[in-house]
C-alpha cells in the first residue's frame, strides 16, 4: 500500500516551479515529510535534504534524489501594449506553445500564449512551416497596456503551463484522498520531475528502513544541474540513487523514418546504463537488475547515451557509487505530459527491494 | 583616485585570459591602499580583504570583477607574416586594425586587407576569414622568428579616449569598467563601517572557461557574493530586447542564477538612493562569472551588477561614467546592509509545520 | 618502449570500459609504485614518493578510447549504435567493431550496395547499424548497452606507428616515466583516468580527491603536416613533443609551460609549442580542481586522430619520456 495520495501527487504536478524558483513546490515536499522524517534542511541553493534514520545497526547512507524544478517560461519585457515576452528556462519545446494557457507568477494569473490566425499568414513561403521561436511568442495576460500589465507582472517571474493533473482512460472518479491507484495512466504537467520527487517521498513516507536514508530534492536541473552541482562537494554517501521522469517516445513514426524508441510506457521502470552525461558503475547497475529479478519486478533499459541527469552534478567532484532509475513519461517539457502508473509504482517497489537488504548493499558499497 | 584614472590605468594594461600577470600586479597595487592585505594566488586572481566592524562570525562577503580580456592566438608563424587563431573577439574587426604581439618582447603589428582594386566582386561582398588574416610586423623573417612563437598572444592596440559628456572609449572596458566600480566601492567604504568581512576578487579566465571564478569560490568559500560585469548598450543593430540605455544606469540581473531576496534587497537599495538601474532578465546562464560563484564549493547567494557598454568585444567599447559611478555609489550603500541578520535572511526556509516531527 | 606501445594500445577500454586497460597498467607499475590504489569510478594512481623537498604533481593519462554503445537491436539482428566520444561519420563505413567478449561486427550504414557505394552524403547517426553476420536477434552475441571498440592493430612502420594511440600512447609514457625515472624531489602521482572521451569526467574527481599543486596531462595532439589543412596548425609528426599552450577550453599555466620550455633546452631536447582550436584533455579539469591547480599538457603529436589509424613517431614519444624526465628531476622554482 503507497502511502501517496492522489491530492499529493496532484498538487506536486500542479506546483510552480520553474528553475530557481522552486520554494512552492520545497514547501509542499517538506510539509508532507515532516510528520516522517527526522531531519529536513535547505541548503545556500535551495536543495532540500530529508533525512530518515535507518533502524538497521550498520552506518550505511544512501541518498534518493530528485529535481523539484521544471522547464518554465522566464518573463523577460512588458511591451507598451501590455503584452509578455518571454525566454525559455530550460529546454521548453517551441513546437508545443502557441495557443497554450499558462499561469504567471506567485499570483498564478491566468494568460494565453497568442498566435495570429491562420488567414492573416502567409503560406507561400517556408513561414507557415518554420517552428515559432520563443522570442516571438507573447502571453496575453488581458491587461489593456504596459502599466496595467506590470501592476501585476514583474520581469523574472515566470509563466507555467495551466495544465491540471488527471487520469487518463479511466471511467470511474478516484478519490483524491485514497492511497494513488496501482494501475492506470495519468497526465499531467512538471512529470519531469515531480514523479522522481514522488518516488522518494513514498520511501520516506513508508516505515523506516536498516539503512539511512537521506533524499536530497534539487533546485535547477533543468538549466545545467545546478543544485546538483553546489551539493555535489558535500555529499557523503554510499549511494546515491538518481530518480527521473524521463522521456518516452514510444509512438510511430513515419514509414520511413524508423524509430527507436527511448523507452516504453508499460515496460517498467527504466534503467540506464549510460547517458549523455553519466556513466553507470557496473556493479551498481547489476545489482539493481539482480534485486529486479530476484523480486520480479519489470524493468527496462534507457536508450544509452541520451539526455542527462543530476548524476552528471553529484559526480563532479565525488566517485560516488551511483544509480539512475526512471519513470518514463510522454511528452515531457511541453504542457502536458503522460506516464503509467504500474511503472512508477514498480520502480518504488525495485527502490525499497534495494534499501531492504542492508547486506547485500554492504557488499555493493564495499562495507562489508 | 577618480575612477575614471581607475579605468584608464586598467584599459591600457595587458591581461589576455591565460596571462593576467601582468595586470594582475596593476590591480593588486591599485587594490592595497584600500585593503587591509592584497595576495595574488598562484591563477594570478587578485584577492583584496578588507576587515568589517561587526561581531564575529561576520559574513564573509565577496565581490568579483574579471581581470582578462579578448585576444586571439598567433597560429603559425609563416616567414615574416603571423597567422592567427583562437579569438572570442568578432575577428573581422580585426581586419585594418593595429595589434600588439606579446612574443618574448611586446610587439606592434598591422592587420591589413588586400586591395580592393584586385579582389574579385565576390570577394568584395564577404568578410575575410580568421585565417585568412596575416599580421604583418613589419620585420625579417628572421627577426620575427627570435621574437614570436606559435601560442603568443594578440591583443588590439587601442589607446582609452574621452568623448563628450561623460563617456569613454577603449578596449577592455569588458571587463575593467567591473574592476573599477569595485575598487571605487572600496574608495566609498574607506570612511564608512561595514558589518561584514569584505573579498574583493579581480578574477581571471571569464572569457573562456570562468576558471578564476570557479577557484578563488574554493579557494574563500564566501557566504555570499555580488559579481561586476559588462553588459549591452543600446546601439543600432542590437535587438532592443536586450539592451540597456547607455547612462541609464548600472543593471541587475534578474533569473535562476541568482539569488532573489539578494536581488530585491539591492534593488530596494537603489530605490532608497533614486538611483536609475535597469533590470535584466537571464533565464539561464547569464554568461559571467556569477555562473560558477553561485555553485562553486557548496555554493552561495550570488548578485549580478552589470554596466551597460556599446561594441562589446570590439576595440572601441564605449561606457558611460555615470554608470559605472552610479554602481559603485549603488554598493557602497548595499554593503553596509550586510550583517549576520540579512545573511540569515537570504536563507531558504522550512515552511511551519501543523505536527511534530516523527 | 615499442613492446609497451604495442600491448596498451591493444587492449579493450571504451569510456566507462576501462577495466581491462587498468589491469595491464596495473601490473606493470606495481614494481615500481609506493602505493596504487583506484577509486570508485576507476581512475588507478600509482605513487611515486619524492625526497619530500619537492611538489606533489599529477600526471595524468587517460585509460579510455574512441567506441561505439548499442542502443537499439532490430529484429533482423542488427544493432543501432551511437558513438562514445567524438566520431566523425566518414570513418565509419566499412569499419570492424570488436566487443569486450571478442564479438567483432562490420560497420554500414542504410540504402544497401548503390548507398554504400556512391553515395556522397554522409548520413545521420540514426542510419547507421553493425552487422554481426547473425540471422535473426534471438542469435546476436550482445545486446543493448553493450559498448565495442574499433578494431585498431598496432601495425609497426618503422620509426612510426598506425594503431589506437589516443591515448594509450600517454598511459605507455607514464609507465616508462615510472620505471625509468632517476630520483625526483617531488611526490609524482601517475594517475591513468577513465571517461576522458566523454567529458574529462574521471580527471575531475582525481584531481579534487588528489587535491594537486601541479598537473601536467600527456595526451596526443593533432598534427597539421598533411596536405592542405583548413586551418595553420603549427605540430609536425617528428619534430618532437608538443608543449601546450592552449586548446579550446584551457589555456596552460605560464610558469609550468616555461619551467618545459626551459627543461627541454636545457637537455638539448626538441619541442613544439602547441595551439589548438578544437578538443581538450585532462589537463582543462585538473586545472579547475578545488581552488586551482597549475596545469598544462605535454602532447604527442598524432595523425588522423580518433579514426582507425591513428600514426605517429616513436621519436616523438622517446622525446616526451625525456622532457618529462628532464622536468621532474628538477627543482621547481616558483
Amino acid at each position: 500500500m503507497t502511502p501517496l495520495t492522489t491530492a499529493l501527487l496532484r498538487r506536486l504536478s500542479e506546483a510552480a516551479g520553474g528553475p530557481g524558483n522552486e520554494g512552492a513546490v520545497r514547501d509542499l515536499i517538506a510539509r508532507a515529510l515532516h510528520p516522517h522524517v527526522d531531519a529536513l534542511h535547505i541548503d545556500a541553493m535551495g536543495n532540500l535534504t530529508a533525512i530518515k534514520r535507518g533502524r538497521g545497526e550498520g552506518d550505511l547512507r544512501v541518498a534518493l534524489t530528485a529535481h523539484m524544478d521544471e522547464v518554465a517560461l522566464f518573463i523577460t519585457e512588458i511591451d507598451s501594449n501590455g503584452l509578455l515576452h518571454v525566454a525559455a528556462s530550460g529546454g521548453v519545446n517551441a513546437r508545443t506553445l502557441a495557443g497554450k494557457g499558462v499561469l504567471v507568477g506567485p499570483e498564478q494569473l491566468p494568460g494565453v500564449i497568442g498566435w495570429p490566425p491562420p488567414h492573416l499568414q502567409r503560406h507561400n513561403n517556408d513561414e507557415s512551416k518554420r517552428v515559432p521561436k520563443i522570442e516571438d511568442l507573447v502571453i496575453d495576460i488581458g491587461a489593456a497596456d504596459k502599466e496595467a500589465a506590470a501592476a501585476r507582472v514583474k520581469i523574472g517571474q515566470q509563466a507555467l503551463f495551466a495544465t491540471r493533473f488527471g487520469f487518463l482512460g479511466r471511467d470511474q472518479a478516484v478519490a483524491e484522498e485514497a492511497p494513488l491507484p496501482q494501475k492506470g495512466r495519468i497526465k499531467g504537467k512538471a512529470f519531469d520531475d515531480r514523479l522522481g520527487c514522488a518516488a522518494a517521498m513514498a520511501l520516506l513516507m513508508g516505515p523506516a528502513l536498516p539503512c539511512d536514508l537521506h533524499a536530497i530534492f534539487t533546485v535547477q536541473e533543468e538549466v545545467g544541474v545546478r543544485g546538483a552541482l553546489a551539493a555535489a562537494e558535500m555529499l557523503a554517501v554510499d549511494l546515491l540513487l538518481v530518480l527521473e521522469g524521463t522521456v518516452c517516445d514510444d509512438l510511430p513514426g513515419p514509414v520511413d523514418e524508423p524509430r527507436f524508441p527511448t523507452t516504453r510506457l508499460g515496460d517498467g521502470p527504466a534503467l540506464t546504463q549510460r547517458d549523455g552525461s553519466y556513466v553507470v558503475q557496473a556493479a551498481v547497475l547489476q545489482h539493481l537488475l539482480r534485486t529486479a529479478a530476484a523480486h520480479g519486478i519489470p524493468y527496462q533499459f534507457k536508450h544509452p547515451n541520451a539526455g542527462g541527469t543530476d548524476a552528471s552534478g553529484f559526480g563532479r567532484y565525488r566517485a560516488t557509487p551511483t544509480g539512475i532509475l526512471s519513470t518514463p513519461c510522454r511528452y515531457i517539457h511541453g504542457p502536458v505530459a503522460v506516464a503509467e502508473l504500474g511503472d512508477f509504482h514498480a520502480l518504488i517497489q525495485l527502490l525499497r527491494a534495494v534499501l531492504a537488504d542492508e547486506a547485500a548493499l554492504a557488499r555493493l558499497v564495499g562495507r562489508s | 583616485m577618480p575612477l575614471l584614472s581607475f579605468l584608464r590605468t586598467l584599459s591600457t594594461a595587458h591581461g589576455p585570459t591565460g596571462g593576467e600577470g601582468a595586470v594582475a600586479e596593476i590591480a593588486a597595487q591599485l587594490l592595497a591602499p584600500l585593503c587591509d592585505e592584497v595576495t595574488i594566488d598562484p591563477l594570478f586572481n587578485v584577492i583584496g580583504r578588507k576587515q568589517g566592524q561587526g561581531p564575529e562570525p561576520r559574513p564573509q562577503l565577496m565581490l568579483m570583477a574579471h581581470l582578462d580580456e579578448v585576444y586571439a592566438l598567433v597560429a603559425a608563424v609563416e616567414g615574416p607574416f603571423l597567422r592567427l587563431t583562437q579569438t572570442h573577439a568578432d575577428y573581422r574587426l580585426l581586419v585594418g586594425q593595429e595589434v600588439i604581439v606579446l612574443g618574448r618582447r611586446p610587439l606592434a603589428g598591422v592587420i591589413g586587407d588586400r586591395p580592393p582594386h584586385l579582389m574579385a566582386a565576390e570577394e568584395r561582398q564577404r568578410m575575410p576569414r580568421l585565417h585568412d588574416l596575416v599580421v604583418d610586423l613589419g620585420r625579417d623573417a628572421a627577426e620575427v622568428a627570435a621574437w614570436v612563437s606559435p601560442g603568443d598572444v594578440v591583443l588590439v592596440d587601442r589607446p582609452f579616449v574621452e568623448l563628450q559628456g561623460r563617456r569613454v572609449t577603449g578596449k577592455a572596458l569588458d571587463n575593467r569598467a567591473g574592476v573599477s566600480v569595485m575598487l571605487a566601492t572600496l574608495q566609498h567604504l574607506q570612511d564608512q563601517p561595514h558589518a561584514c568581512d569584505l573579498l574583493a576578487v579581480a578574477s581571471v579566465g571569464e572569457e573562456l572557461n570562468l576558471l578564476g571564478a570557479h577557484t578563488a569560490s574554493f579557494r574563500l568559500r564566501p557566504d555570499l557574493a555580488i559579481v561586476l560585469d559588462v553588459t549591452f548598450a543600446e546601439q543600432p543593430g542590437a535587438d532592443k530586447d536586450k539592451t540597456f540605455p547607455l547612462g541609464g544606469g548600472p543593471v541587475l540581473g534578474i533569473g535562476p542564477n541568482l539569488h532573489p531576496r539578494l536581488g530585491e534587497a539591492l534593488a530596494a537599495t537603489a530605490a532608497r538612493l533614486e538611483l536609475a538601474h535597469g533590470l535584466e532578465p537571464l533565464p539561464a546562464n547569464s554568461g559571467t562569472d556569477a555562473w560558477a560563484v553561485q555553485v562553486a564549493a557548496g555554493g552561495r547567494p550570488t548578485a549580478l551588477i552589470s554596466l551597460p557598454i556599446r561594441n562589446m568585444h570590439s576595440p572601441v567599447e564605449v561606457a558611460d561614467l555615470a554608470d559605472l559611478e552610479g554602481a559603485a555609489r549603488w554598493l557602497a550603500a548595499f554593503i553596509p546592509e550586510v550583517d549576520a541578520a540579512f545573511l540569515a535572511g537570504l536563507a531558504y526556509q522550512l515552511p511551519t509545520f501543523d505536527e511534530a516531527p516523527a | 618502449m615499442q613492446e609497451l606501445v604495442r600491448e596498451l594500445s591493444t587492449v579493450f577500454g571504451p569510456p566507462g570500459a576501462e577495466d581491462a586497460v587498468r589491469e595491464r597498467i596495473a601490473h606493470h607499475v606495481t614494481p615500481y609504485a609506493d602505493a596504487v590504489t583506484i577509486d570508485a569510478m576507476g581512475n588507478l594512481y600509482a605513487l611515486k614518493r619524492g625526497d619530500g623537498s619537492g611538489r606533489r604533481i599529477m600526471l595524468a593519462a587517460h585509460m579510455d578510447e574512441i567506441g561505439v554503445i548499442v542502443t537499439q537491436v532490430e529484429e533482423d539482428g542488427m544493432l543501432r549504435f551511437s558513438g562514445l566520444g567524438t566520431l566523425g561519420r566518414k570513418m565509419l563505413l566499412g569499419q570492424r567493431v570488436r566487443f569486450g567478449n571478442g564479438a567483432v561486427g562490420v560497420i554500414s550504414h542504410n540504402g544497401g550496395v548503390k548507398a554504400e557505394i556512391v553515395e556522397n552524403e554522409t548520413p545521420d547517426w540514426p542510419k547507421w547499424f553493425i552487422d554481426m553476420g547473425v540471422q535473426g536477434a534471438a542469435a546476436l552475441p550482445v545486446g543493448i548497452g553493450d559498448v565495442a571498440v574499433f578494431d585498431r592493430p598496432f601495425v609497426s612502420l618503422g620509426r612510426r606507428a598506425l594503431g589506437g594511440f589516443d591515448d594509450r600512447i600517454g598511459c605507455a609514457i607514464l609507465v616508462q616515466l615510472l620505471r625509468t625515472l632517476p630520483a625526483s624531489p617531488h611526490d609524482l602521482l601517475f594517475t591513468f583516468t577513465v571517461q576522458e572521451e566523454v567529458g574529462v569526467r574521471g580527471a575531475r574527481v582525481a584531481a579534487f580527491g588528489q587535491d594537486p599543486e601541479i598537473g601536467i596531462a600527456v595526451d596526443v595532439t593533432p598534427a597539421g603536416d598533411t596536405p592542405k589543412q583548413l586551418t595553420p596548425a603549427a605540430v609536425k609528426l617528428g619534430h618532437g613533443p608538443a608543449i601546450k599552450i592552449a586548446d579550446a577550453q584551457m589555456i596552460a599555466h605560464p610558469r609550468l609551460r616555461r619551467a618545459l620550455i626551459a627543461a627541454a633546452q636545457r637537455e638539448g631536447i626538441p619541442f613544439q609549442p602547441e595551439v589548438l582550436t578544437f578538443g581538450s584533455t585532462d589537463a582543462a579539469a585538473i586545472q579547475a580542481a578545488r581552488a586551482g591547480v597549475i596545469s598544462g599538457a605535454v602532447s604527442v603529436p598524432c595523425r588522423y586522430v580518433h579514426t582507425t589509424s591513428e600514426m605517429i613517431d616513436f621519436g616523438d614519444v622517446e622525446h616526451a619520456v625525456a622532457l618529462l624526465t628532464a622536468f621532474l628531476t628538477a627543482e621547481v622554482d616558483w
